[in-house]
């Protein structure tokens, strides 16, 4: 098994923490609020992981009342309940290799990182990616990576600095290469070709391909 | 990181008991909606409502990039429009600027609705039942050269009414979204020069690119 396709799926409805601080960003592998594994997330020096594609809850905007919506605070719309004239959490996404957030504001600062609404899951009619495909995060042998999320919105209808027991869910599918396959990925990345499991298996036939017909002599 | 997707989300919230026009840097908790006066151009990351950044956005003399994709919340006849430097981007077939008083000024949201789905308040306010999908795509895309200042504009001709005190949901919330690909270092040297053999800027043509360097490294 050395190319395999992996997932990990959080909801902060799972485990025994449901609690979410508002503004408060945390890890979606040990961050302690829904469901989490024991160690942080990281290759070894014989994997290279490529992140496809990536997403949280979504929220969408309601035209106030006050403009002549119809949908008052607490009301479930498309999902999800309604409190500021926002339905759901207003979620972000966020990815950290090593020490370093990846996604930045255009001032240069890393804050929130991607938002649901951009990059929703899950995908429905009301809540489609804003474009595809995604591009792809590559986390190279031996980094560290985590996957932070947070959110801003109360979805209880009221002024709490706290959700509990919220519908707020990540998911993250990768691509996980490994041994003489994550040499290859390295090798790729080097010449500057998109690693995929095409390019991957395609870079693996010429090797195949310009080997000697005969083995070396100490081979025989 | 020498190329990385960006996105940017703007949207008309400010904190806690804020009324009328409000502006944060990064976003607070349980923000609420800030009025926008109608036909008023809003810059979407220092124009004062809601979430702003820093500073004006600019490409550094080592940074290339390129605009992907543009969204926004179609309530209250909004559009969107970017800006380089001093020029709109998005002009009228007579090649005059945009119009904020004619709801001509850039791309209407209902063309390029976020979230992609979202309703449009036109034909059911009420109950928002409306589902808005993408009818126009950022082909070619815009590039933004080192050393420009770049930013976008939001205008509602209608509107949006804010929320002040209330927790309800009495104001309107709208937003929008921008993804963009910073091309940084020697990424960035890359693009200009395919810019200047007038291919595509894309990350795979950059690659492309590279190879044939270190093609021509071997020979």
């Amino acid at each position: 098994m050395a190319m395999r396709s992996q997932f990990y799926d959080w909801s902060a409805q799972l485990g025994t923490n449901n609690t979410v601080t508002l503004g408060q960003q945390f890890s979606i592998f040990t961050g302690g609020i829904g469901n989490n594994i024991p160690n942080p997330a990281n290759t070894s020096a014989n994997q290279f992981i490529v992140v496809d594609e990536f997403g949280c809850t979504p929220s969408a905007m309601i035209l106030g009342i006050s403009d002549g919506g119809g949908i008052t605070a607490g009301d479930i719309y498309r999902g999800y309940a309604t409190y500021n004239s926002i339905a759901g959490p207003r979620a972000f996404i966020q990815f950290r290799i090593n020490t370093t957030d990846y996604f930045s504001d255009p001032d240069g600062v890393a804050r929130d990182g991607i938002p649901g609404s951009f990059a929703p899951y899950p995908r429905s009619i009301f809540f489609e990616p804003c474009r595809q495909p995604q591009k792809p995060v590559y986390i190279l042998p031996g980094q560290t990576w985590d996957v932070l999320v947070v959110a801003y919105n109360n979805i209880s209808n009221g002024a709490t600095t706290t959700i509990t027991n919220p519908v707020f869910r990540a998911f993250i599918k990768y691509t996980l290469y490994d041994g003489p396959d994550a040499i290859i990925a390295t090798r790729l990345l080097e010449q500057g070709i998109k690693v995929s499991p095409k390019n991957v298996d395609w870079y693996k036939q010429n090797l195949i391909a310009s080997a000697p017909a005969e083995a070396p002599p100490d081979m025989k | 990181m020498a190329v990385t997707m960006q996105a940017y989300e703007w949207m008309n919230l400010a904190p806690l008991g804020t009324a009328g026009d409000g502006v944060e840097i990064g976003r607070s908790i349980n923000g609420r909606p800030v009025t926008i006066p109608p036909q008023q151009p809003v810059d979407i990351f220092v124009g004062g409502f809601g979430n702003n950044v820093t500073m004006p956005s600019m490409v550094r003399s080592t940074d290339f990039v390129v605009i992907d994709h543009i969204s926004c919340t179609p309530f209250r006849s909004s559009s969107l429009n970017i800006r380089i430097n001093t020029t709109d981007y998005f002009q009228l077939p007579d090649l005059s600027p945009g119009d904020a008083n004619s709801q001509t000024n850039g791309i209407p949201a209902l063309a390029i609705p976020y979230p992609c789905g979202s309703a449009n308040g036109l034909t059911d306010p009420t109950n928002l039942t409306e589902i808005t999908i993408p009818f126009f795509e950022l082909k070619p895309s815009i590039y933004v050269l080192p050393g420009q200042t770049w930013t976008a504009l939001y205008t509602t001709l209608n509107g949006v009414t804010g929320s002040g005190v209330d927790t309800g949901n009495s104001g309107t919330t709208v937003g929008v979204a921008i993804q963009f690909t910073s091309y940084n270092g020697t990424d960035s040297l890359i693009a200009q020069k395919l810019l200047e053999m007038g291919i595509p800027i894309t990350s795979d043509n950059v690659d492309w690119y590279k190879r044939e360097l270190i093609l021509q490294g071997d020979n």
